[in-house]
Protein backbone atom coordinates (compact mmCIF):
# COMPACT_ATOMS: atom_id res chain seq x y z
CA UNK A 1 0.00 0.00 0.00
CA UNK A 2 2.87 2.17 0.89
CA UNK A 3 4.37 1.73 -2.82
CA UNK A 4 0.57 2.05 -4.46
CA UNK A 5 0.73 5.65 -2.02
CA UNK A 6 4.40 7.03 -3.42
CA UNK A 7 3.78 5.98 -7.41
CA UNK A 8 0.47 8.05 -6.91
CA UNK A 9 2.27 11.09 -5.83
CA UNK A 10 4.99 10.90 -8.06
CA UNK A 11 2.37 10.80 -11.04
CA UNK A 12 1.10 13.69 -9.36
CA UNK A 13 4.08 15.34 -9.49
CA UNK A 14 5.16 14.48 -12.90
CA UNK A 15 2.42 16.59 -14.26
CA UNK A 16 4.09 19.69 -13.14
CA UNK A 17 7.08 18.47 -14.63
CA UNK A 18 5.13 17.61 -17.87
CA UNK A 19 4.43 20.68 -18.25
CA UNK A 20 8.10 22.60 -17.56
CA UNK A 21 9.12 19.84 -20.66
CA UNK A 22 6.36 21.06 -22.75
CA UNK A 23 6.83 24.45 -23.27
CA UNK A 24 10.59 23.73 -23.87
CA UNK A 25 9.61 20.41 -26.67
CA UNK A 26 7.45 23.61 -27.91
CA UNK A 27 9.68 25.87 -28.95
CA UNK A 28 12.64 23.11 -29.31
CA UNK A 29 10.23 21.54 -32.32
CA UNK A 30 9.19 25.24 -34.02
CA UNK A 31 12.17 27.27 -34.00
CA UNK A 32 15.14 24.60 -32.82
CA UNK A 33 15.87 27.05 -30.00
CA UNK A 34 17.10 25.71 -26.73
CA UNK A 35 15.74 27.74 -23.89
CA UNK A 36 18.14 27.50 -20.78
CA UNK A 37 16.63 30.46 -19.30
CA UNK A 38 13.34 28.24 -19.52
CA UNK A 39 13.38 27.75 -15.40
CA UNK A 40 14.40 31.05 -14.65
CA UNK A 41 11.18 32.41 -16.47
CA UNK A 42 9.20 29.56 -14.36
CA UNK A 43 10.34 31.50 -11.28
CA UNK A 44 9.30 34.84 -12.78
CA UNK A 45 5.79 33.55 -13.46
CA UNK A 46 6.29 32.70 -9.83
CA UNK A 47 7.04 35.79 -8.71
CA UNK A 48 4.44 37.72 -10.90
CA UNK A 49 1.67 35.54 -9.35
CA UNK A 50 2.96 36.76 -6.01
CA UNK A 51 3.03 40.38 -6.89
CA UNK A 52 -0.47 39.97 -8.69
CA UNK A 53 -2.16 37.71 -5.59
CA UNK A 54 -0.53 40.42 -3.14
CA UNK A 55 -1.92 43.80 -4.59
CA UNK A 56 -5.25 42.29 -5.84
CA UNK A 57 -5.57 39.84 -3.00
CA UNK A 58 -6.39 37.33 -5.29
CA UNK A 59 -6.08 33.43 -4.16
CA UNK A 60 -2.74 32.61 -6.03
CA UNK A 61 -5.05 29.80 -7.98
CA UNK A 62 -7.24 32.38 -9.76
CA UNK A 63 -4.45 34.33 -10.30
CA UNK A 64 -3.22 32.03 -12.92
CA UNK A 65 -6.01 34.06 -15.15
CA UNK A 66 -3.45 36.92 -14.90
CA UNK A 67 0.02 35.93 -15.02
CA UNK A 68 -0.76 33.92 -18.04
CA UNK A 69 -1.18 36.59 -20.62
CA UNK A 70 1.48 38.65 -18.81
CA UNK A 71 4.17 35.76 -19.07
CA UNK A 72 2.75 35.28 -22.92
CA UNK A 73 3.26 39.26 -23.78
CA UNK A 74 6.70 38.94 -22.24
CA UNK A 75 7.64 36.02 -24.50
CA UNK A 76 5.99 37.27 -27.40
CA UNK A 77 8.28 40.58 -26.64
CA UNK A 78 11.39 38.25 -26.35
CA UNK A 79 11.20 36.51 -29.18
CA UNK A 80 10.37 39.57 -31.43
CA UNK A 81 13.17 42.25 -29.65
CA UNK A 82 16.08 39.43 -29.05
CA UNK A 83 15.55 35.87 -29.58
CA UNK A 84 14.77 36.45 -33.47
CA UNK A 85 17.84 37.75 -33.54
CA UNK A 86 19.67 34.98 -32.64
CA UNK A 87 18.27 32.50 -34.94
CA UNK A 88 20.07 30.98 -37.69
CA UNK A 89 22.36 28.01 -38.98
CA UNK A 90 24.42 28.42 -36.01
CA UNK A 91 22.78 26.95 -32.85
CA UNK A 92 25.44 28.63 -30.38
CA UNK A 93 23.93 32.49 -30.31
CA UNK A 94 20.78 31.28 -28.98
CA UNK A 95 22.19 29.02 -26.22
CA UNK A 96 24.88 32.22 -25.09
CA UNK A 97 22.38 34.50 -25.40
CA UNK A 98 19.31 32.55 -23.47
CA UNK A 99 22.44 31.81 -21.04
CA UNK A 100 22.72 35.23 -20.77
CA UNK A 101 19.42 35.90 -20.03
CA UNK A 102 19.01 33.18 -17.33
CA UNK A 103 21.71 34.98 -15.14
CA UNK A 104 20.11 38.32 -15.60
CA UNK A 105 17.00 37.20 -14.41
CA UNK A 106 17.82 35.29 -11.44
CA UNK A 107 19.83 38.43 -10.54
CA UNK A 108 17.09 40.91 -11.14
CA UNK A 109 14.77 38.38 -9.26
CA UNK A 110 17.35 38.73 -6.74
CA UNK A 111 17.64 41.94 -6.07
CA UNK A 112 14.07 43.04 -6.69
CA UNK A 113 12.72 40.19 -3.85
CA UNK A 114 15.87 39.29 -2.06
CA UNK A 115 17.21 35.43 -1.82
CA UNK A 116 14.25 34.71 1.16
CA UNK A 117 12.22 31.91 0.33
CA UNK A 118 8.82 32.88 -0.55
CA UNK A 119 5.26 30.45 -0.17
CA UNK A 120 1.62 31.45 -2.10
CA UNK A 121 -1.10 30.36 0.06
CA UNK A 122 -3.78 29.26 -1.42
CA UNK A 123 -5.94 28.69 1.99
CA UNK A 124 -7.93 25.15 2.81
CA UNK A 125 -7.53 23.78 -0.35
CA UNK A 126 -3.16 23.39 0.09
CA UNK A 127 -3.69 20.73 2.82
CA UNK A 128 -7.23 19.16 1.26
CA UNK A 129 -7.31 15.55 0.76
CA UNK A 130 -9.33 12.44 0.24
CA UNK A 131 -8.49 8.39 0.48
CA UNK A 132 -8.33 6.81 -2.92
CA UNK A 133 -8.19 3.54 -0.75
CA UNK A 134 -6.96 2.57 2.59
CA UNK A 135 -3.53 3.99 3.25
CA UNK A 136 -3.68 6.10 -0.26
CA UNK A 137 -4.54 9.64 0.03
CA UNK A 138 -4.87 12.06 -2.81
CA UNK A 139 -4.38 15.56 -2.05
CA UNK A 140 -6.46 17.78 -3.75
CA UNK A 141 -3.99 20.10 -4.96
CA UNK A 142 -1.78 17.87 -6.42
CA UNK A 143 -4.75 16.15 -8.26
CA UNK A 144 -5.66 19.66 -9.45
CA UNK A 145 -2.22 20.19 -10.51
CA UNK A 146 -2.18 17.00 -12.52
CA UNK A 147 -5.57 17.62 -14.12
CA UNK A 148 -4.44 20.91 -15.32
CA UNK A 149 -1.17 19.78 -16.67
CA UNK A 150 -3.46 17.12 -18.68
CA UNK A 151 -5.74 19.73 -19.78
CA UNK A 152 -3.31 21.93 -20.64
CA UNK A 153 -1.09 19.26 -22.73
CA UNK A 154 -4.33 17.95 -24.40
CA UNK A 155 -5.16 21.75 -25.35
CA UNK A 156 -1.82 22.38 -26.81
CA UNK A 157 -1.84 18.38 -28.81
CA UNK A 158 -5.40 19.83 -30.34
CA UNK A 159 -4.35 23.39 -30.90
CA UNK A 160 -0.99 21.81 -32.82
CA UNK A 161 -3.07 19.33 -34.73
CA UNK A 162 -6.26 20.13 -35.42
CA UNK A 163 -5.71 24.04 -36.02
CA UNK A 164 -4.47 26.82 -38.81
CA UNK A 165 -2.38 28.01 -35.88
CA UNK A 166 -0.74 24.86 -35.29
CA UNK A 167 -0.58 24.01 -39.02
CA UNK A 168 1.41 27.20 -39.28
CA UNK A 169 3.78 26.01 -36.47
CA UNK A 170 4.18 22.81 -37.98
CA UNK A 171 4.67 24.13 -41.76
CA UNK A 172 7.18 26.29 -40.45
CA UNK A 173 9.18 23.83 -38.34
CA UNK A 174 9.08 21.91 -41.37
CA UNK A 175 10.68 24.07 -43.85
CA UNK A 176 11.16 27.61 -42.57
CA UNK A 177 11.80 28.96 -46.43
CA UNK A 178 8.89 27.20 -47.75
CA UNK A 179 6.51 28.53 -45.27
CA UNK A 180 7.48 32.14 -45.79
CA UNK A 181 6.82 31.68 -49.60
CA UNK A 182 2.83 30.60 -48.54
CA UNK A 183 2.91 34.04 -46.65
CA UNK A 184 3.52 32.93 -43.30
CA UNK A 185 5.93 35.50 -41.43
CA UNK A 186 8.73 33.50 -39.36
CA UNK A 187 9.16 35.80 -36.66
CA UNK A 188 6.00 36.27 -36.04
CA UNK A 189 5.36 32.50 -36.01
CA UNK A 190 8.08 32.18 -33.65
CA UNK A 191 7.43 35.07 -31.31
CA UNK A 192 3.56 33.08 -30.90
CA UNK A 193 5.44 29.68 -29.51
CA UNK A 194 7.42 31.44 -27.55
CA UNK A 195 4.15 33.37 -26.32
CA UNK A 196 2.43 29.73 -25.64
CA UNK A 197 5.48 28.37 -24.30
CA UNK A 198 5.60 31.23 -21.57
CA UNK A 199 1.89 30.61 -20.90
CA UNK A 200 2.44 26.94 -20.39
CA UNK A 201 5.19 27.68 -18.07
CA UNK A 202 2.89 30.76 -16.39
CA UNK A 203 0.53 27.85 -14.96
CA UNK A 204 3.49 25.63 -13.77
CA UNK A 205 4.96 28.66 -12.13
CA UNK A 206 2.10 29.45 -9.71
CA UNK A 207 1.64 25.50 -8.81
CA UNK A 208 5.39 25.63 -7.72
CA UNK A 209 4.44 28.93 -5.71
CA UNK A 210 1.29 27.60 -4.11
CA UNK A 211 3.36 24.08 -3.43
CA UNK A 212 6.74 24.57 -2.42
CA UNK A 213 8.93 27.46 -1.55
CA UNK A 214 10.78 28.96 -3.98
CA UNK A 215 13.69 31.44 -4.10
CA UNK A 216 15.15 33.35 -7.10
CA UNK A 217 18.11 30.46 -7.70
CA UNK A 218 15.85 27.15 -8.35
CA UNK A 219 15.12 28.06 -12.06
CA UNK A 220 18.16 25.72 -13.02
CA UNK A 221 16.90 23.03 -11.28
CA UNK A 222 13.36 22.93 -13.29
CA UNK A 223 15.28 23.60 -16.42
CA UNK A 224 16.71 19.97 -16.02
CA UNK A 225 13.73 18.30 -14.64
CA UNK A 226 12.24 19.82 -18.09
CA UNK A 227 14.85 18.94 -20.09
CA UNK A 228 14.87 15.12 -18.59
CA UNK A 229 11.17 14.88 -19.43
CA UNK A 230 11.45 15.95 -23.15
CA UNK A 231 14.33 13.61 -23.38
CA UNK A 232 12.49 10.61 -21.73
CA UNK A 233 9.55 11.19 -23.67
CA UNK A 234 11.09 11.56 -27.15
CA UNK A 235 10.10 14.90 -28.91
CA UNK A 236 7.08 13.10 -31.45
CA UNK A 237 4.16 13.92 -29.46
CA UNK A 238 3.31 16.47 -26.66
CA UNK A 239 1.86 13.29 -24.73
CA UNK A 240 5.26 12.05 -25.02
CA UNK A 241 6.11 14.55 -22.29
CA UNK A 242 3.49 13.74 -20.25
CA UNK A 243 5.01 10.31 -19.74
CA UNK A 244 8.33 11.74 -19.17
CA UNK A 245 7.18 13.92 -16.43
CA UNK A 246 5.28 10.84 -14.90
CA UNK A 247 8.70 8.37 -15.21
CA UNK A 248 10.29 11.35 -13.89
CA UNK A 249 8.11 12.08 -10.71
CA UNK A 250 7.81 8.23 -9.84
CA UNK A 251 11.50 7.57 -10.36
CA UNK A 252 12.08 10.40 -7.73
CA UNK A 253 9.35 9.67 -5.40
CA UNK A 254 10.46 6.00 -5.42
CA UNK A 255 14.05 7.50 -4.75
CA UNK A 256 13.13 9.87 -1.91
CA UNK A 257 11.10 6.60 -0.16
CA UNK A 258 14.42 4.03 -0.41
CA UNK A 259 16.53 7.45 1.21
CA UNK A 260 15.52 11.02 1.19
CA UNK A 261 19.06 11.89 -0.09
CA UNK A 262 18.21 10.34 -2.88
CA UNK A 263 15.00 11.69 -5.09
CA UNK A 264 16.83 13.85 -7.45
CA UNK A 265 19.68 11.00 -8.20
CA UNK A 266 17.22 8.57 -8.45
CA UNK A 267 15.07 11.04 -11.26
CA UNK A 268 18.83 11.76 -12.81
CA UNK A 269 19.70 7.70 -12.92
CA UNK A 270 16.13 7.09 -14.75
CA UNK A 271 16.98 10.17 -17.27
CA UNK A 272 20.48 8.09 -17.71
CA UNK A 273 19.27 4.69 -18.20
CA UNK A 274 16.31 5.54 -20.53
CA UNK A 275 19.52 7.91 -22.66
CA UNK A 276 21.42 4.83 -22.58
CA UNK A 277 18.62 2.49 -23.88
CA UNK A 278 16.31 4.75 -25.46
CA UNK A 279 18.31 7.79 -26.70
CA UNK A 280 15.65 9.43 -28.78
CA UNK A 281 13.20 8.78 -26.18
CA UNK A 282 10.00 6.99 -25.69
CA UNK A 283 7.76 8.38 -28.52
CA UNK A 284 10.55 9.79 -30.80
CA UNK A 285 9.67 11.74 -33.99
CA UNK A 286 8.47 9.75 -36.97
CA UNK A 287 10.73 11.13 -39.73
CA UNK A 288 8.79 11.03 -43.30
CA UNK B 1 9.71 43.49 -49.63
CA UNK B 2 10.36 40.74 -46.95
CA UNK B 3 10.22 37.14 -48.75
CA UNK B 4 6.63 36.04 -47.09
CA UNK B 5 4.78 39.40 -48.68
CA UNK B 6 5.33 38.18 -52.20
CA UNK B 7 2.89 35.82 -52.05
CA UNK B 8 -0.06 38.06 -51.01
CA UNK B 9 1.14 40.73 -54.42
CA UNK B 10 -0.34 36.86 -56.45
CA UNK B 11 2.98 35.40 -57.18
CA UNK B 12 3.34 31.84 -56.12
CA UNK B 13 6.13 29.97 -56.77
CA UNK B 14 6.28 25.53 -57.10
CA UNK B 15 9.66 25.47 -55.55
CA UNK B 16 12.51 22.40 -57.38
CA UNK B 17 12.25 19.36 -55.59
CA UNK B 18 8.64 20.08 -54.32
CA UNK B 19 9.33 21.52 -50.91
CA UNK B 20 6.36 19.81 -49.03
CA UNK B 21 6.02 20.23 -45.27
CA UNK B 22 7.00 16.50 -44.77
CA UNK B 23 5.23 16.22 -41.02
CA UNK B 24 2.30 17.31 -42.87
CA UNK B 25 -0.70 15.95 -44.87
CA UNK B 26 -1.36 16.20 -47.92
CA UNK B 27 -4.59 18.37 -47.31
CA UNK B 28 -2.91 20.26 -44.79
CA UNK B 29 0.00 21.51 -47.64
CA UNK B 30 -2.79 22.27 -49.46
CA UNK B 31 -4.46 24.64 -46.62
CA UNK B 32 -0.92 26.27 -45.57
CA UNK B 33 -1.08 26.87 -49.36
CA UNK B 34 -4.59 28.82 -49.00
CA UNK B 35 -3.81 30.42 -45.67
CA UNK B 36 -3.79 33.86 -46.57
CA UNK B 37 -7.32 33.46 -47.81
CA UNK B 38 -6.38 35.57 -51.68
CA UNK B 39 -10.06 35.19 -53.21
CA UNK B 40 -9.97 33.43 -56.96
CA UNK B 41 -10.68 30.14 -58.45
CA UNK B 42 -9.15 27.97 -56.78
CA UNK B 43 -10.19 26.53 -53.66
CA UNK B 44 -9.89 22.65 -51.92
CA UNK B 45 -12.40 21.10 -53.91
CA UNK B 46 -11.36 22.53 -57.41
CA UNK B 47 -7.87 21.36 -56.86
CA UNK B 48 -9.03 18.20 -56.23
CA UNK B 49 -10.76 17.84 -59.21
CA UNK B 50 -7.85 19.03 -61.27
CA UNK B 51 -5.46 16.03 -59.64
CA UNK B 52 -7.74 13.41 -58.49
CA UNK B 53 -5.20 11.65 -56.93
CA UNK B 54 -5.14 13.76 -54.28
CA UNK B 55 -8.42 13.45 -53.53
CA UNK B 56 -8.16 9.64 -52.28
CA UNK B 57 -4.50 10.57 -50.31
CA UNK B 58 -5.77 13.35 -48.90
CA UNK B 59 -4.99 12.45 -45.21
CA UNK B 60 -1.79 10.79 -46.33
CA UNK B 61 1.57 12.30 -44.38
CA UNK B 62 2.96 13.88 -47.81
CA UNK B 63 5.81 12.75 -47.57
CA UNK B 64 4.55 9.18 -48.34
CA UNK B 65 3.57 10.04 -51.67
CA UNK B 66 5.62 9.54 -54.98
CA UNK B 67 7.51 11.76 -56.44
CA UNK B 68 4.13 12.63 -59.12
CA UNK B 69 1.50 13.03 -56.36
CA UNK B 70 3.90 15.05 -54.58
CA UNK B 71 4.80 17.30 -57.88
CA UNK B 72 0.54 17.48 -57.56
CA UNK B 73 0.61 18.43 -54.23
CA UNK B 74 3.27 21.17 -54.36
CA UNK B 75 1.69 22.83 -57.81
CA UNK B 76 -1.94 22.31 -55.93
CA UNK B 77 -0.27 24.30 -52.49
CA UNK B 78 0.89 27.21 -54.86
CA UNK B 79 -2.29 27.50 -57.06
CA UNK B 80 -4.33 27.57 -53.30
CA UNK B 81 -3.02 31.47 -53.11
CA UNK B 82 -4.97 32.22 -56.33
CA UNK B 83 -2.04 33.51 -57.52
CA UNK B 84 -2.26 35.90 -60.91
CA UNK B 85 1.52 34.67 -61.57
CA UNK B 86 3.02 30.69 -61.35
CA UNK B 87 6.38 30.01 -61.17
CA UNK B 88 7.48 26.65 -62.02
CA UNK B 89 11.07 25.49 -61.37
CA UNK B 90 12.07 21.72 -62.67
CA UNK B 91 8.66 20.74 -62.93
CA UNK B 92 9.81 17.00 -64.72
CA UNK B 93 12.80 16.87 -62.12
CA UNK B 94 13.21 13.14 -61.00
CA UNK B 95 9.91 12.05 -62.10
CA UNK B 96 9.08 9.33 -64.77
CA UNK B 97 8.31 10.50 -68.42
CA UNK B 98 4.62 9.18 -68.15
CA UNK B 99 4.13 11.24 -65.12
CA UNK B 100 5.41 14.04 -66.40
CA UNK B 101 3.12 14.46 -69.16
CA UNK B 102 -0.11 13.43 -67.03
CA UNK B 103 1.50 16.57 -65.06
CA UNK B 104 1.98 18.54 -68.29
CA UNK B 105 -1.36 17.64 -69.60
CA UNK B 106 -3.04 19.65 -66.30
CA UNK B 107 -1.46 23.12 -67.25
CA UNK B 108 -4.50 24.64 -69.94
CA UNK B 109 -6.66 23.92 -67.57
CA UNK B 110 -4.54 26.17 -65.20
CA UNK B 111 -4.20 28.35 -67.43
CA UNK B 112 -8.07 28.26 -68.69
CA UNK B 113 -8.31 29.79 -64.79
CA UNK B 114 -6.21 32.88 -65.70
CA UNK B 115 -3.13 32.60 -63.99
CA UNK B 116 -0.12 33.35 -66.27
CA UNK B 117 2.54 30.28 -65.47
CA UNK B 118 6.54 30.84 -66.01
CA UNK B 119 8.26 27.16 -66.52
CA UNK B 120 11.70 26.76 -66.23
CA UNK B 121 11.96 23.04 -67.27
CA UNK B 122 14.84 21.04 -69.29
CA UNK B 123 11.87 18.65 -70.93
CA UNK B 124 11.85 20.58 -73.98
CA UNK B 125 9.23 18.69 -75.30
CA UNK B 126 7.04 19.02 -72.68
CA UNK B 127 7.81 23.02 -72.33
CA UNK B 128 7.10 23.08 -76.26
CA UNK B 129 3.60 21.39 -75.68
CA UNK B 130 2.30 24.06 -73.73
CA UNK B 131 4.40 27.44 -74.06
CA UNK B 132 3.02 30.56 -75.80
CA UNK B 133 6.87 31.77 -75.41
CA UNK B 134 10.21 30.23 -75.22
CA UNK B 135 13.54 31.37 -73.72
CA UNK B 136 16.42 29.59 -74.34
CA UNK B 137 18.89 30.82 -71.17
CA UNK B 138 22.76 30.40 -71.93
CA UNK B 139 25.09 31.05 -69.20
CA UNK B 140 22.46 33.87 -67.76
CA UNK B 141 21.70 35.00 -71.12
CA UNK B 142 18.88 34.92 -73.15
CA UNK B 143 20.39 32.61 -76.44
CA UNK B 144 16.97 32.29 -78.06
CA UNK B 145 13.40 33.37 -78.21
CA UNK B 146 10.50 32.83 -80.05
CA UNK B 147 6.96 31.68 -79.48
CA UNK B 148 6.39 28.34 -79.15
CA UNK B 149 5.00 27.54 -82.71
CA UNK B 150 7.71 29.03 -84.69
CA UNK B 151 10.57 27.28 -82.50
CA UNK B 152 11.91 23.71 -83.25
CA UNK B 153 13.77 21.13 -81.28
CA UNK B 154 16.69 21.73 -83.83
CA UNK B 155 16.68 25.31 -83.16
CA UNK B 156 16.85 25.37 -79.55
CA UNK B 157 19.04 22.05 -79.34
CA UNK B 158 21.40 24.39 -81.86
CA UNK B 159 21.05 27.43 -79.14
CA UNK B 160 22.53 25.53 -76.26
CA UNK B 161 24.85 23.24 -78.30
CA UNK B 162 26.02 25.19 -81.28
CA UNK B 163 24.73 23.72 -85.03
Amino acid sequence: MEWINIVVQGVLIGGLYAMFAAGLALIFGVMRLVNIAHGDLIVLAAYIALITSDTLELNPLLAIIVVVPIMAAIGYGLQRALLNRTLGDDVLPPLLVTFGLSVIIQNALLELFTADSRRLRAGSIEVASFPLMEGVWIGVLPLLQFVVAVAVIGALQLLFYRTAFGRAFRATSDDQSVAQLMGLDNRHVFALAMALSLAVIAVAGVFIAVRTNFDPAIGPARLIFGFEAVIIGGLGSLWGTLAGGIILGVSQAIGAQINPGWQLLAGHLAFLFILALRPEGLFPKVKG
Amino acid sequence: MPAHAVVGRGIALVPEGRRLFSSLSVEENLLIGGQLGRTGPWSLSRIYELFPALWERRHAPSALLSGGEQQMVAIGRALMSNPKLLLCDEISLGLAPIVVRELYARVPSILAEGSSLVIVEQDIVQALRVANRIYCLQEGRVALTGSAATLTRDAISAAYFGA
